[in-house]
C-alpha cells in the first residue's frame, strides 16, 4: 500500500502546483503538462493499489488519500506562505 | 445561471449550516476520535487485575465455565489477541429483556479464565463507557442517550446536512473552476474564511456525502426495517436476514465439551481466507439446538461490513463453515455493496493507513462546520469606517459567536477530560461511568457559560489554551504514572496505547497553537470584528 500512497501523493502534488491557485512556488508549473504528469501519477496509484487489494477497497483508499491530499495541500502552503512572511 | 437561483441556494445551504453545523461539530469531533475508540479505551484501561489464559487452554476454559455457568452459553465471546481493555480471555453479558440492542453495556458483564489449578475463575466486571461515550456523542449529537429520539433528530440533522452540501456546491459552480484551491491570506478576512470553507467542503464533498446519507439511513433505520418487514417480508425479516448459512436445527441439545478447539476453528476460516486475522470468537446457542460460532476479524486488503470487521459463521462442533455472507473478500456482489457503505461510514478497510485519513477528515470535517459559523458572522459584522470608532456588532452575531465558541471548545475539552478522567478517577468514585459522564457535560456547559460571559473573543483564547491544557493532561498523566507511581496512575506501553499519548500531545501542541494565534487576532485583528478584543488591545497599548 505504502507505494500507492506515494504516488497519489505525487500525483496530487503535481495537481496542486500546476494551479493557478497554488502558492507554493512562484509560479505554477505549467497547466497541461502538470496535469497530466499528476493524473498519470493517480492512475498509477490506482494501479498499486488494486495489487493485492480487493477492487472496492482500493478505489476507496484511493479517493481517500486524493481527498486528503488535496485538502491538505492549499492550508500547508498557505502556512508556509504565511510564516515566509512574517 | 441565474442569479436568484444562486441567492436562493445560498440561503439554503447559510440556513441549514447554521441549524446542524454545531451539532455536526460534535458528531465530527467524536466521530474522528471514535475511529480509535479501541485504542482510547485501551490506554485507559487500569492493569489487570486476572491473568490471562494461554489459548492453548482455551477449549478446556469453555467447557469447565459453561459446566458451571451454563446461562454464558446463549453468548459468550473468546479473545484471541491480547489487550489492556481485555484482562481475560472469555467474556459473557446477561442483558435484561428490556434491554435497548444498541446499548452494548446494559447488563452484567463477565469473564471468565483459568486459575493456577485449572480451575475457572469467574468475575463480574464493569467495563469501561469512555469509549462508547465518545461514539454515543459521535452518534446522537452530543445528547448523553442513544435511543430512538435522539437518533430521529440526528437523522433530521444529517439530511439538513445533505441539503447543506448540495446548495453549497450549487452557490459554489460559477466559480468552481477559477476559484479551485485558492485559499487567499490575506486582509480580507472574510475571503480567507470563504477560500478555506470552500477548499474543505468542495475536496472532500464525497467524504461528506457518504456521511450525510450513512448517517441519515443509520439514524432511521429500525423504522425502515420495521417498515420494510411489514410491507415485504411478512414479519419475516430478523429469521431471512440472519446469517446463520444452512445450519439446521437440532432436535438435541450439545456437550460444549466435544466442541472443536478454538484454533482448529480459526483454522478453517483462514484456509478460505489466508489474510482474514481473527480477533474474537462469538459463541451463539453453544448448547442449544442450532448452536453456531462467528470467527470475527479484519482483513485490511478488503472491506469489512461491520464497525467491529467481518465473521465467518461455523459449525463449532463440526467445523463445517456454514457462511461466508459477512467474510471480508469473500462476499457476493450483493452483499459487497451493502457492506461498502457500512465500510465507508465505520473506516473498516485498508487497516491503519486509512484510519488516520479518516481521522484527519473527520477533524477537517469539524473545522468546516466551525467555519461555516464564522463565514455567516464574518460577512454579516458592521464595518468601520475610516476614522470612526468601531461600531457596535449586532447581539445575534456575538451571541453565535458565544455559542459556537462555548460549543466547540467545551466539546473538545470535555472529551480530553473525560478521557483522563478514566484514568485518574479509577477506583476513587464508586460509578466511574457516571462520572465520565458528569466531568464531560461539566466541562461542556462550564465552556458555553464561560463563552457567553467573557464574550466570544477573550473565551476563544481562553478555551483554546483549556483545550490545550485538558488534552495534553492525557501524555502528562501517563508521563506521572512512569515518575510518581505512589499517585495510583498507571501507564500501558503497548503501541496503540502509547499512539493515544503521542496523538494527544500533538493535538494540544496544534490547540496551544490556534490559542497564541486568536490571542494575536484579538489584539491586532480587525477591530470591528467579533474576534477582537478591546480590553486585551488597551492593555498592549498602556504596555
Amino acid at each position: 500500500m505504502g507505494a500507492g500512497l506515494a504516488l497519489l501523493l505525487g500525483g496530487c502534488l503535481l495537481i496542486y502546483l500546476a494551479s493557478p491557485n497554488q502558492r507554493w512556488r512562484a509560479r505554477p508549473l505549467a497547466g497541461m503538462p502538470g496535469r497530466t504528469a499528476g493524473a498519470l501519477l493517480l492512475a498509477l496509484a490506482l494501479y498499486q493499489l488494486q495489487h493485492g487489494m480487493q477492487g472496492v477497497a482500493a478505489v476507496f483508499t484511493w479517493s481517500l488519500g486524493v481527498m486528503l491530499a488535496l485538502t491538505l495541500l492549499p492550508f500547508l502552503s498557505a502556512l508556509f506562505h504565511v510564516y515566509r512572511g512574517r | 445561471m441565474r442569479t436568484e437561483f444562486i441567492r436562493i441556494y445560498k440561503s439554503v445551504h447559510t440556513w441549514t449550516g447554521i441549524l446542524s453545523g454545531l451539532a455536526l461539530f460534535i458528531a465530527f469531533y467524536a466521530g474522528a476520535l471514535t475511529v480509535f475508540k479501541e485504542e482510547i479505551v485501551r490506554w485507559a484501561a487500569p492493569p489487570a487485575a486476572i491473568a490471562a489464559t494461554d489459548l492453548a487452554q482455551a477449549h478446556e476454559l469453555i467447557a469447565r465455565t459453561l459446566a458451571e455457568h451454563p446461562e454464558a452459553a446463549r453468548d459468550f465471546k473468546l479473545h484471541l489477541q491480547p489487550a489492556e481493555h481485555l484482562p481475560a480471555p472469555m467474556s459473557w453479558s446477561i442483558k435484561p429483556p428490556d434491554a435497548d440492542e444498541h446499548d452494548s453495556l446494559a447488563g452484567r458483564h463477565y469473564l471468565a479464565t483459568l486459575d493456577a489449578a485449572g480451575l475457572p475463575a469467574v468475575s463480574e466486571t464493569q467495563p469501561s463507557q469512555l469509549g462508547e461515550l465518545i461514539d454515543i456523542l459521535h452518534r446522537v449529537v452530543g445528547l448523553p442517550f442513544d435511543n430512538d429520539p435522539n437518533r430521529w433528530l440526528m437523522g433530521v440533522i444529517a439530511v439538513l446536512y445533505a441539503l447543506a452540501l448540495i446548495s453549497g456546491v450549487i452557490v459554489l459552480l460559477p466559480s468552481l473552476v477559477k476559484d479551485l484551491f485558492a485559499l487567499r491570506v490575506g486582509k480580507n478576512l472574510k475571503r480567507m474564511w470563504l477560500d478555506a470553507h470552500n477548499v474543505v467542503g468542495f475536496i472532500s464533498l464525497p467524504f461528506h456525502v457518504v456521511f450525510a446519507l450513512t448517517a441519515a439511513v443509520f439514524a432511521f433505520h429500525d423504522g425502515l426495517y420495521a417498515l420494510q418487514d411489514h410491507l415485504l417480508y411478512d414479519g419475516r425479516i430478523k429469521e431471512m436476514l440472519r446469517p446463520v448459512g444452512g445450519a439446521k436445527p437440532q432436535a438435541r441439545s450439545f456437550d460444549p465439551a466435544t466442541m472443536l478447539p478454538p484454533a482448529e476453528l480459526v483454522a478453517r476460516v483462514q484456509a478460505v481466507v489466508p489474510d482474514f486475522v481473527p480477533d474474537t470468537l462469538q459463541y451463539l446457542q453453544a448448547t442449544g439446538p442450532r448452536p453456531v460460532v462467528r470467527v470475527w476479524g479484519h482483513d485490511p486488503q478488503a472491506i469489512s461490513p461491520r464497525a467491529p470487521g467481518g465473521f465467518a459463521v461455523v459449525d463449532p462442533y463440526g467445523g463445517r463453515l456454514l457462511s461466508t455472507d459477512y467474510l471480508p473478500g469473500k462476499q457476493d456482489a450483493a452483499s459487497t455493496t451493502v457492506s461498502s457503505f457500512f465500510a465507508l461510514h465505520f473506516a473498516t478497510f485498508g487497516g491503519t493507513p486509512v484510519r488516520w485519513m479518516y481521522f484527519l477528515l473527520g477533524l477537517a470535517g469539524a473545522w468546516l462546520f466551525y467555519s461555516g459559523n464564522l463565514l455567516w458572522i464574518e460577512s454579516r459584522r458592521r464595518k468601520q469606517r475610516a476614522e470612526n470608532a468601531a461600531p457596535e456588532q449586532r447581539r445575534d452575531f456575538r451571541l453565535l459567536g458565544a455559542l459556537t465558541i462555548g460549543t466547540c471548545l467545551g466539546c473538545i475539552s470535555g472529551i480530553s477530560f473525560a478521557i483522563v478522567a478514566a484514568k485518574g478517577l479509577h477506583g476513587r468514585v464508586d460509578d466511574l461511568n457516571a462520572w465520565l459522564w458528569y466531568v464531560y457535560y461539566a466541562c461542556f456547559f462550564a465552556a458555553i457559560g464561560w463563552a457567553f460571559n467573557r464574550g466570544a473573543a477573550r473565551a476563544a483564547v481562553d478555551l483554546l489554551w483549556l483545550s490545550a491544557g485538558a488534552t495534553l493532561a492525557i501524555p502528562l498523566s501517563s508521563l506521572l504514572a512512569l515518575l510518581w507511581p505512589a499517585l495510583g496512575l498507571w501507564v500501558n506501553l503497548s503501541t496503540a496505547s502509547l499512539g493515544v499519548d503521542v496523538t494527544a500531545l500533538l493535538g494540544s501542541l496544534a490547540l496551544a497553537w490556534m490559542a497564541r494565534e486568536t490571542a494575536r487576532r484579538a489584539r491586532i485583528g480587525p477591530q470591528d470584528s467579533v474576534w477582537s478584543d478591546t480590553q486585551m488591545r488597551n492593555r498592549d497599548t498602556v504596555s
